[in-house]
């Protein structure tokens, strides 16, 4: 019995030995000749960083940076202290409004909207493009914030008055009033739309006694033109300027005038029109007689929204004109 | 014994002969019997013109009727309208199934089959004009300028469609390798290395100015002066710094010398083959299934007659620029059929300037025929046209005055030329501007593979692409939001990767 657990004692001891054995030289030996490298291709295609930008036609002060490097997988922008990365989101059912952030780096493939707040400047923009073994390239490049904003130069449809005012400068319904424009009339400025003098009088819209009476409101003509121009934003102020010319007989009692009125937004309906909030008046009363006109400039800032409308009437006993109205950006 | 005895002698006087007969170099690189090898093919004029019709069947490229096998059969020019039309705002694939249906969506990878055939179809033609280059001594001396020129030619226009394809404009990236002599397999620097894009572009000007000065205007469907002129004008204004004057000048010789002139039927530049108009095509036999083309059949959807479902099917903003702007080349452009047939706008319209022959579109709209076989089509591929060369004129023009408009007379007659052909009043103020240009191109053009590269050499393709591919753009049907600035470039196909073993580099973004 001795003698068989001894035997047994043995082998136990041999076969944890070989176990041992087995344990320490099957990893270090097995590979002794063999390097954790053997087999691989060096990388010879390394990153290389580069981008584009483009300004954001709504504004200038946001910039899209579209990725252009090669053999890279992960990126790295540093837009600056200037730079914030915005993004555009859904507020209150407004698809695309650009929400800014404060972070000034990103880690995606293209940064579609970064915002330089300080305005019109050079900025150093930089992207690390990396790939999986972290080998990585660089590029800085300085990114020019301009400012070259051209606002909406909008065209007055029939402005010279040449012919009929419908469907230039008509309203499409007048709930208590009527909807019909003002007068054509032959009686119209000698200067034409371009600013050439013909020397004889060209056609001109006319405000008559009967229609330009403001006792008797359902007479009352006006005249109306939807307009859109550049919208004034949080970022910028658009000024525009309305020109016309006008003459008022002189026989017109003192006080008599032809009012023009930029309106904010556009309307179907004249009674709207006359509730509308006002962005500017123009009030024309010199009495300088018939084919005698005068050219009148009045600024006004753009809307929000961009939609505006012209709305021209009279307050005369005896007949006045106006012709050759434009509204252009202030130069 | 006696014999024996002498043998040692006899075996040593052979062993002599043996050794001095033995030219080394022939005895280890014999040129084979059974096969034929480049050394020996060529050794006669006719050798030598066979190698050159050999490089005009590389341009052919193969039917897809001929093998169904997908991959590496150089179908060359029959692929190139998904690489060009199908990544432009004018065409897409009627369904999303297999790879062809990548392009117009802008998700084509390294590993499309269509752009690496396309992309291998060229340097065939490459090796292929490379190999007569080297070889052309063979032939009578007073061919041999016009054999080269050729050559050069076909290389020209090869790495031309290369370069705007794959080539980038970042030097460190580099555009395509420039390959111009005939190379062993181990040249692999040579084979692999992407030259610079002006390099490449220094290649195409080099040869095709040796083409222009040495071909003359015998052939339409092999090269020609007036097709290099033409070639060479485009090429000036697709540079990275375009030689508008150069190209000008080219445009003012073509239309002087009056060899080409346009066609009084917009049809008839389609369907009557080698007309006045065409000024470099590549020929198909109808019926002949190795030498015809299969994209005729693949651009038909409603009775459909291709492999696939439909392809190069016209985007509704393309038919709404026809509806504006096409003339009476819209009838001849594109058709509808079915319920699209009554729109005023087709959502899916399919292009017939290359309808098979035998085919049948106007008889009954709800059921069209294509004839017998309209897999074998023979339809010729036109790569340039007078009205392109007009129309190059006024681009040219306008580069050269480097104004947004113009209101030069020569300039003015070329273009009301092709608005007059097509039915369309003289230009109405006078005064051309780039996209009045841009559009009259792109009726005029359309499914002519030109879009793409149009919209590139104008600089507006970022621009017009994205807003193609955005989700507010209510004129078309589709939205493509993997969209972006870096799928102008296709990517270096996967298998030019691998074989160069690393030592090419990929597009960025793929």
């Amino acid at each position: 019995m001795k003698q068989k657990l001894n035997t047994f004692k043995n082998i136990t001891t041999i076969v944890l030995s070989v176990f041992a054995l087995i344990f320490v030289v099957s990893c270090e030996e097995a590979f002794e000749f063999d390097l954790p490298e053997t087999g691989s291709i060096a990388d010879a295609t390394l990153p290389s960083a580069n981008f584009s930008t483009a300004p954001n036609p709504e504004n200038f002060k946001i910039i899209k940076f579209t990725n252009a490097s090669s053999e890279a997988t992960n990126y790295v922008w540093d837009f600056g202290e200037n730079g914030v990365v915005c993004d555009t989101t859904t507020v209150n059912g407004v698809h695309g409004v650009i929400v800014c952030g404060d972070e000034s780096t990103s880690t995606e493939i293209d940064v579609s909207f970064v915002k330089f707040n300080a305005g019109e400047g050079d900025y150093q923009v930089t992207l690390t493009a990396l790939d999986a073994n972290n080998a990585s390239g660089v590029q800085t490049q300085t990114v020019e914030v301009r400012d070259v904003f051209v606002p909406i130069n909008p065209i007055v449809i029939n402005g010279n008055m040449e012919v009929g005012f419908t469907p230039s400068w008509n309203i499409e319904a007048f709930t208590d009033g009527t909807k019909t424009p003002p007068n054509t009339s032959s009686d119209g400025s000698p200067i034409d739309y371009d600013e050439v003098d013909t020397g004889s009088k060209t056609k001109g819209m006319k405000f008559a006694a009967s229609t330009s009476n403001p006792a008797n409101a359902g007479s009352r003509r006006y005249a109306y033109q939807a307009l859109t121009v550049s919208p004034t934003t949080v970022d910028r102020t658009v000024k525009y300027i309305v020109e016309y010319q006008y003459a008022i007989k002189v026989a017109a009692s003192a006080g008599s005038n032809i009012t023009v009125q930029i309106l904010d937004g556009h309307f179907n309906d004249g009674k709207d029109a006359l509730a509308a909030s006002v962005l500017t008046t123009s009030v024309a009363s010199e009495l300088l007689g018939k084919g005698v006109f005068t050219t009148v400039k009045k600024e006004f800032t753009s809307n929000a929204s961009g939609l505006i409308s012209i709305w021209i009437f009279g307050d005369t006993d005896q007949d006045a004109y106006i012709d050759n109205v434009k509204v252009y950006p202030k130069p | 014994m006696k014999y024996f005895h002498n043998l040692k002698y006899i075996f040593f006087a052979l062993s002599v002969a043996v050794f001095t007969s033995c030219d080394i170099d022939e005895f280890l690189n014999p040129v084979p019997d059974t096969a034929i090898s480049a050394d020996s093919y060529f050794q006669t004029d006719a050798d030598v013109l066979s190698g050159i019709i050999g490089i005009y069947d590389a341009l052919q490229g193969v039917n897809e009727n001929t093998e169904s096998n997908n991959s590496d059969f150089n179908r060359g020019v029959q692929f190139e309208y998904l690489l060009t039309e199908h990544r432009s705002d004018n065409t897409r694939s009627a369904t999303l199934e297999g790879s062809r249906a990548d392009f117009h969506r802008y998700v084509t990878d390294a590993n499309s089959i269509q752009s690496e055939d396309y992309y291998q179809s060229m340097y065939e033609i490459i090796f292929r004009a490379n190999s007569v280059i080297n070889y052309v001594a063979a032939a009578d001396a007073s061919n041999i300028a016009k054999y080269t020129a050729e050559a050069k030619f076909l290389r020209a226009y090869a790495y031309f469609n290369l370069v705007r394809l794959y080539g980038s404009d970042d030097d460190t990236i580099g555009s395509v390798p420039l390959v111009t002599s005939v190379v062993a397999s181990n040249e692999v620097e040579l084979l692999f290395t992407r030259a610079p894009k002006s390099k490449v572009y220094e290649q195409i000007v080099e040869d095709l100015q040796e083409a222009v000065s040495t071909l003359d205007n015998s052939y339409k469907a092999r090269a020609s002066r007036g097709a290099a002129q033409g070639l060479l004008a485009k090429v000036y204004l697709s540079q990275p710094s375009p030689n508008a004057s150069g190209a000008k000048s080219l445009c003012e010789a073509i239309i002087a010398e009056a060899t080409f002139s346009l066609e009084g039927n917009f049809s008839d530049v389609f369907y009557n083959e080698l007309n006045n108009e065409v000024m470099f095509v590549i020929r198909y036999d109808f019926g002949n299934e190795n030498e015809s083309q299969g994209f005729s059949s693949e651009f038909t959807s409603f009775n459909r007659q291709g492999r696939q479902d439909g392809l190069n099917i016209v985007n509704p903003n393309l038919i709404a620029a026809f509806v504006a702007n096409g003339g009476n080349r819209t009838a001849v452009s594109y058709t509808a059929f079915g319920d699209d047939a009554d729109l005023p706008v087709p959502q899916a319209a399919e292009v017939a300037k290359f309808l098979p022959d035998g085919s049948d579109v106007t008889t009954d709209s709800s059921l069209p025929t294509y004839g017998t076989l309209p897999r074998d089509a023979g339809n010729d591929w036109i790569v340039l046209r007078y009205a392109d060369v007009l129309l190059m004129h006024v681009e040219a023009t306008l580069g050269v005055s480097g104004a947004t408009s113009t209101s030069d007379s020569n300039a003015l007659s070329s273009f009301n030329a092709v608005r007059n052909r097509a039915g369309l009043a003289n230009d109405a103020d006078g005064s051309i501007t780039q996209e009045e240009l841009l559009l009259e191109r792109r009726v005029e053009l359309a499914f002519e593979n030109q879009r793409f590269f149009d919209l590139l050499r104008f600089g507006v393709a970022d621009t017009v692409l994205q807003n193609h591919s955005a989700e507010d753009n209510d004129e078309d049907i589709s939205v493509y939001p993997s969209y972006n600035a870096r799928k102008l470039l296709l990517p270096i196909p996967s298998r030019e990767i691998n074989l160069s073993k690393g030592l090419l580099n990929q597009n960025p973004g793929y």
